[in-house]
């Protein structure tokens, strides 16, 4: 479980903000694909898929 | 303003996953194809329908159109782009007088972050408030009285699945007087904000009005509205926890996108169909074999003889029972892939497959164009719209005609029962099993083919996989029916006018020759000394193969024998490559004719029967053999013998060079893979 704090990436940054991921939003990581990517993420009651290069750019707070 | 008596354009606008195409098709009965995984609706599909506002009434005909889905009105993908060009050019006949503003009720906040941009472009708006069910199988409600007050636009909650609140909301729109258009400075900004970033060149009066706008800041904007919509969803939910749906769909996820068991799982599934394929319509199509054999041997005895009956009954019936038979395969192919999109699975095998497809240039998006090519290319490619990055499309689009389609199916199987011989009991039977191992081979050359097209196009655009995965539904049955139906007629009618065509004019060239040329044979045969030799019974049999080898058509199988002799095929085979091209199962049409216009034999044989003791007339082998016969399947396997993929390759890419390559590429797979087969076996 963890609290977005913000987005380093403008592009992927705006996909999640429109997909539901606001900051401060809670995620909550589900599972990986195999080989160890994608994620899978709840967020604001959706599953989000989304690669790891992709998700290093969205800061957390670990909660 | 609308008047009563002409058409009211409505156009459906929402998330992906919300319900919208349930709905467009609870609405228009038209029943285009719905799916549970983002983008399905690649087409702008429309439906009209007429609506009466209550008894006495008068009644309007209503105008659905339903657009592709989308968060946001800032395009990411070329699908999306459709959607802000279908809203915001008016010029178009059927440009929205009302956008129905689909909601999921069970995700507001995001919902209404693509609404409050479309009520900002000023296109009068209501809004359906879907999925209400959802939130109350969980205990919850939407207040929609509230969310009406609060919005400034009619509100009708509804549950498209569950066919709650569509009277009502036909009601509405029966009666609704929406105010003309007026644009609003924010439509100005807009188009200054997207326009320069879409994939295709915009109208010329859009780029017009872009002028006068101001860039919008997206990051700020999207917040802005969010902090407002969060004030404003106060008044509207009563208390926000989680749906019992999402907590059903995680442990079916626990499963079904396990790194180990989801990848057994997905390949158990496919293996699933393609048994399917096989074992359950194996009675059906017995009984339609049986039925047809009946009608032709009754319109033989019926009819008077000469050339028009002989038209009848060795043209047309054979070619319309060529396709008939394989109703069940297609409806049972279909079946599955509607399933599977509708019950949000194939966003799963997306997320499952998107690490092992990168390596290959291709996105874990490209499973959904690349799993529904089995059914058929056309579709598929369009779909691969909702990828954004340009290889990665490209890609998709230029191997997906290597997935085997449905189309092939026919010849499959119809070689398959030559060559293979039936396995006694077992689950999975010898016959099953190289029909899997053709379409896997077709999905190992698509691989390989991207892989080398990767590094042949160079790109520096950014990959991303940015998906939602949808929370599980049962599959609508009604849909999953009508699906199979659908797709059966549409294969009998469209692809049986090709093979009736087809059948008549191959009749005709087979029938015919050179003035005199059937005379000299029929003189030759009928001769004394000939007669004697062989038989009288013989000398009818090699009249009849020496008049069809004459034949115009035999002329044309000839002229093309020299290229495929090699591959074991001969002109007959040659034939039936040519006239594939308009459709891959004519070949099973081509051959019903080809071998009742050869045939002394006037009793209907199954075709199966006579292709089986056909041998070749250069090596004096059984024609249709396993090498031969296995060569003619990986031929059709990879061969681009599909007018119609060709022109949709070109549509999609704006240029006749990709489906050209296709051509020329997949020739060569298929040319080589039947040689293969021929020396190897």
């Amino acid at each position: 479980m963890a609290r977005i704090d913000r987005f380093t990436d403008e592009e992927i940054g705006q996909k999640l903000l429109e997909m539901g991921c606001v900051p401060q939003a809670e995620i909550l990581m589900l599972r990986e694909a195999p080989l160890g990517d994608p994620l899978a993420f709840e967020c604001g009651g959706s599953i989000i898929s989304i690669r790891k290069a992709e998700a290093r750019t969205v800061l957390v707070e670990r909660l | 303003m609308a008047q009563t008596n002409d058409v009211l354009h409505v156009a459906l606008v929402g998330n992906p996953n919300c319900g919208k195409s349930t709905l467009f098709n609870a609405l228009t009965g038209l029943n285009q194809k719905t799916g549970n995984f983002p983008g399905v609706t690649v087409e702008k599909h429309s439906g009209k329908v007429r609506l009466n506002s209550g008894p006495g009434k008068p009644s309007r005909t209503v105008n659905f159109i339903d657009l592709p889905g989308t968060y946001s009105l800032f395009p990411k993908s070329p699908d999306e782009e459709e959607t802000l060009l279908a809203l915001l050019d008016r010029s178009q006949a059927d440009a929205p007088d009302l956008v129905l503003l689909v909601v999921d009720a069970s995700n507001l906040k995001r919902s209404l972050l693509l609404a409050t941009q479309v009520i900002d472009t000023g296109i009068p708006v209501a809004l359906a408030l879907n999925m209400v069910d959802l939130l109350e199988d969980s205990g919850l409600t939407a207040n929609h009285e509230a969310l009406q007050e609060w919005l400034g636009v009619p509100v009708l909650p509804l549950s498209a699945r569950g066919k709650t609140g569509l009277s009502k909301l036909r009601q509405y729109l029966a009666a609704a007087q929406p105010k003309a258009y007026t644009e609003t400075a924010y439509v100005d900004n807009l188009l200054a904000t997207t326009l320069p970033k879409l994939t295709k060149p915009a109208p010329a009066a859009l780029l017009e009005k872009s002028r006068s706008g101001k860039e919008i800041d997206i990051r700020q904007d999207t917040l802005e509205r969010y902090t407002r919509i969060e004030a404003g969803l106060n008044k509207v939910l009563v208390e926000t926890k989680p749906l019992k749906a999402l907590a059903v769909t995680h442990i079916i996820d626990r499963f079904l996108t396990h790194p180990v068991m989801g990848l057994l799982a997905f390949l158990g599934v496919m293996l699933l169909i393609f048994q399917a394929i096989f074992s359950w319509s194996e009675a059906p199509m017995n009984l339609i074999d049986g039925a047809f054999s009946k009608a032709s041997d009754w319109l033989g005895q019926t009819l008077p003889p000469g050339a028009f009956s002989d038209l009848i009954t060795q043209g047309i019936v054979p070619g319309l029972g060529g396709i008939v038979i394989f109703i069940p395969q297609i409806a049972i192919l279909f079946g599955f892939i509607a399933i599977l999109e509708d019950s949000g699975y194939m966003a799963r095998v997306s997320f499952l497959l998107d690490k092992l497809l990168r390596p290959f240039g291709l996105n874990g998006k490209s499973v959904i164009p690349l799993i529904s090519s089995v059914a058929c290319a056309v579709p598929s490619i369009m779909s691969a719209r909702t990828i954004k990055h340009s290889r990665e499309r490209l890609l998709t689009i230029f191997i997906t005609p290597l997935i085997s389609c449905s189309a092939r199916l026919p010849v499959y199987t119809l070689l398959i029962a030559i060559a293979v011989p039936e396995s006694e009991g077992g689950t999975f039977n010898t016959r099953g099993l190289i029909l899997m191992a053709l379409y896997l081979l077709g999905f190992l050359a698509a691989l390989l083919t991207a892989l080398l097209m990767k590094f042949w196009i160079k790109t520096r655009e950014r990959s991303m996989f940015i998906m939602e995965m949808p929370i599980y539904r049962l599959p609508q049955w009604r849909v999953v029916l009508f699906t199979m139906y659908d797709k059966a007629k549409v294969f009998v009618f469209d692809a049986g006018k090709i093979i009736v065509a087809i059948s008549i004019v191959l009749w005709v060239l087979a029938s015919y020759s050179l003035p005199g040329r059937f005379d000299k044979l029929e003189q030759h045969y009928s001769s004394a000394a000939v007669v004697e030799q062989l038989g009288e019974e013989e000398a009818a049999t090699q009249l009849e193969s020496e008049k069809l080898r004459n034949s115009f058509a035999g002329m044309l199988g000839r002229a093309i024998e020299p290229a495929i002799a090699p591959l074991g095929f001969d002109w007959k085979i040659g034939i039936a490559l040519v006239t594939s091209f308009a459709a891959r199962e004519v070949f099973v049409g081509t051959m019903a004719t080809i071998y009742s216009a050869g045939d002394a034999d006037e009793t209907s044989v199954a075709l199966r029967e006579k292709m089986q003791r056909d041998t070749h007339h250069l090596t004096g082998r059984k024609l249709f053999d396993f090498p031969t016969s296995l060569g003619l399947m990986l031929f059709y396997a990879f061969a681009m013998q599909c007018m119609s993929t060709m022109a949709v390759v070109k549509r999609e890419t704006g240029s006749w060079k990709w489906p050209l390559l296709q051509f020329v590429w997949f020739g060569a797979l298929a040319w080589i893979a039947a040689f293969i087969a021929q020396s190897a076996f």
